[in-house]
């Protein structure tokens, strides 16, 4: 047992271990057709170019009478506008393992089975999750929404929930008795036996896994090798099976190819949304948020459309995530359709679970949710356009306050005998007998307050020289003026209206 | 929905009766006895008409701004016509890090804004300066004001005025030494007579 843990394999024959088996049966299909919803008659094929055989049809060509292992050409005189899908089995494996990496936030125990098969050992899960049927139902619908078909198994054992599986006996196995009495049940082609077992097997009219367990141990191990009886004792628990454990990648990285190339931004998003359902699993699995991440739209024959998306904290909200994505495509323009989406999330960082409070008030929405609003209004009006307000130690009324990010504080010193309203540059105001007028307003102005003098700057070139004023207008409108004590070149003190009382 | 649930609602106006609600203080004592609730109304939109900005109507709100930037949640301006200077609403007792400022380059942005900052459920208030708008986009940022239990403030210009709905709307008038607030529409309250404020 030690030696197993040292080669990094985990030794998994416990008593009380359940084990889940997420069968992939059309992953060939979904692989290359989740990002498109539309029910066009849809083949994957496989093998020479001369004799292309169909893998899996999808529900669409089903029905109009393909069927698997069918050569295409007798697929496409049963539907004219077949479309034909080619086997990709470099995206079906980085599938399987971002499938894997997604169900690590039900379970620390995720092993890879087959080429289409993850497993989830779920018996420490079962009361986080509350119970069997909700943690299966909430597996279940997560890998639809991925856009996976999916086929589960339940059993003690890894083997037995993986025959389940591909038997696609729903009901679960809990103990070895009932895994007993439903691996009888099992089909022979459901076991995926090396082709000359399973000729032997059929030659002498076995059928089922409940069949060769009928037969003598001994007269089983001569005609099918000793390979075949372990396999079957691993099957119904009665020799240890360790499984490697699923190590998932580092950062995050997923594709979707649009089995059509696509211009609309609905489809897109779409498509979109299954990708960011990923990594809002990824990132449950490890108890974290990323601060952003990119959207690579790939068009055919120039490079592709990058959409970077920022956040103020990190967070892994997928539909907080996605809000952001549709404001931010809304205002990206597509140069050309796009026939593959990629999101990359390469800074993944720690982030405390969500606290649930117990009062689910307005306030405290405000507290845990609060920058979700700056980054949606960001997404859209851009970075400058949202800021925060902040305190500058500068005598300068116009260099005592800066805008900053959202939420940033910092200590400095309030006036009260400053304006509510800073205008944007100093008016240059108008003059009659050395007294200003307000521009748009009939009538005088009355000084009421005054003057104070600010001379500040000097030593970096900003240097002012001013008196400043409360003043009234004779329309009820309250300003602050202020005077240079330096006359220009006609020799005349110029007034300014630099701030409204408001 | 049950008649009960919807007379409750902050948009329903039932005769005589001020609803339960409790707003948020003014801070001036004349005023909070005029409004239903006591206070700026929260969850729905306030209208405050203004012969030209700055005659007092960020006085008017300061108290309650200062109160509310003390809990966790964004005092929001969207579009102000010129910049809130910071010193000053440092000084009046605003909490500077709730402050958030949009300027938004379109008036249709502008209005997005407003109706995302309202919505959000984060804002505590939302002052918005809109430019233009009809009936049915007051209408949205009235919907959305109650979903996220906003203070929603819209300063508009006499000169621009299509009346909008609005669950309350005062016009301001400038005095020397203060100002004059005339209460054109209450819920759960006819028009009031004019409320002089000393700022």
């Amino acid at each position: 047992m030690g030696d197993c843990r040292a080669a990094g394999i985990q030794l998994l024959a416990g008593t009380n271990m359940l084990w889940l088996c997420l069968y992939f049966r059309s992953l060939s299909l979904d692989v290359l057709a989740r990002g498109d919803c539309s029910p066009v008659p849809r083949v994957v094929v496989f093998g020479p170019e001369t004799r292309l055989q169909v893998l899996v049809p999808n529900a669409a060509a089903l029905v109009r009478g393909i069927h698997a292992e069918m050569r295409l050409s007798a697929a496409q005189t049963l539907v004219d506008d077949l479309h034909v899908l080619t086997r990709d089995a470099a995206a079906e494996q980085a599938a399987v393992s971002s499938i894997a990496a997604w169900c690590g936030q039900f379970t620390s125990t995720v092993s890879l089975l087959s080429p289409d098969a993850v497993l989830l050992e779920i018996g420490a899960s079962l009361r986080l999750f509350g119970g069997l049927p909700r943690l299966r139902q909430t597996i279940d619908a997560g890998i639809t929404a991925l856009g996976y078909h999916v086929q589960t198994g339940i059993a003690p054992t890894p083997l037995g929930a993986w025959w389940l599986a591909r038997a696609n006996i729903a009901e679960p196995a809990t103990d070895n008795e009932q895994l007993r009495a439903a691996l009888a049940r099992v089909p022979l082609r459901c076991m995926a036996l090396e082709s000359d077992v399973m000729a032997v097997l059929q030659g002498v009219g076995l059928r089922t896994v409940g069949d060769c367990r009928r037969l003598p141990r001994d007269a089983l191990a001569r005609r099918c090798g000793v390979t075949f009886i372990n396999m079957l004792d691993r099957a119904l628990g009665d020799a240890p099976d360790p499984r490697p454990l699923f190590v998932p990648p580092p950062y995050f990285t997923s594709r979707l190819p649009l089995p059509a190339a696509v211009d609309d931004c609905a489809m897109l998003l779409f498509a979109i949304h299954r990708l960011v359902l990923e990594l809002a699993g990824f990132l449950q699995a490890r108890e974290a948020g990323v601060p952003g991440f990119v959207l690579q739209l790939c068009h055919q024959g120039r490079a592709p459309t990058t959409v970077a998306i920022g956040l103020v904290s990190a967070s892994r909200d997928a539909a907080h995530l996605l809000r952001l994505v549709r404001t931010q495509m809304e205002r990206t323009p597509l140069p050309d359709t796009v026939h593959e989406v990629a999101l990359v999330a390469r800074d993944i960082r720690p982030l405390v679970a969500t606290a649930t409070t117990l009062f689910d008030t307005a306030e405290t929405r405000g507290g845990d949710h609060w920058t979700a609003l700056v980054e949606q209004l960001r997404a859209r009006l851009g970075d400058d356009a949202v800021t925060g307000l902040q305190l500058v130690a500068d005598h300068r009324p116009e260099r005592a306050w800066h805008y900053c990010a959202p939420g940033e504080d910092r200590p400095g010193v309030s006036n009260a005998a400053r304006p509510l309203w800073l205008l944007v540059e100093p008016l240059l105001l108008r003059q009659r007998d050395h007294r200003p007028l307000l521009p748009g307003h009939h009538g005088a102005l009355t000084l009421r307050r005054g003057p104070e003098r600010i001379e500040s700057g000097w030593w970096d070139g900003g240097d002012v020289m001013r008196d400043y004023f409360a003043a009234r207008h004779d329309d009820g409108i309250r300003v602050w003026l202020f005077r240079e004590r330096c006359p220009d070149a006609t020799g005349q003190r110029r007034w300014f209206l630099h701030g409204i009382f408001g | 929905m049950s008649l009960d649930s919807l007379l409750e609602r902050a948009d329903i106006w039932r005769g005589d009766r001020f609803p339960a609600t409790v707003g948020i203080p003014t801070g001036f004592a004349a005023l909070d006895e005029k409004l239903p609730g006591s206070g700026w109304p929260i969850g729905a939109l306030t209208e405050i008409l203004l012969p030209s900005f700055g005659i007092g109507e960020l006085q008017l709100i300061m108290p309650a701004l200062a109160r509310l930037s003390r809990k966790k949640r964004w005092i929001a301006w969207i579009a102000p016509p010129y910049i809130p200077y910071a010193p000053a609403l440092a000084a009046c007792g605003v909490d500077l890090s709730r402050m958030l400022i949009v300027r938004p380059r379109a008036t249709t942005d502008g209005f997005w804004a407003i109706e995302q900052a309202l919505r959000s459920g984060t804002c505590a208030a939302v002052l918005a300066w809109p430019a233009g708008g009809d009936r049915q986009m007051w209408r949205r940022l009235q919907l959305a004001a109650e979903a996220g239990q906003s203070w929603g403030v819209l300063f508009r210009r006499e000169q621009d005025m299509e009346p909008a709905p609005v669950a309350l709307r005062l016009q301001l008038e400038p005095l020397p030494g203060g100002i004059e607030v005339h209460i054109l529409k209450r819920l759960g309250g006819w028009a009031a007579g004019p409320v002089v404020l000393n700022l």
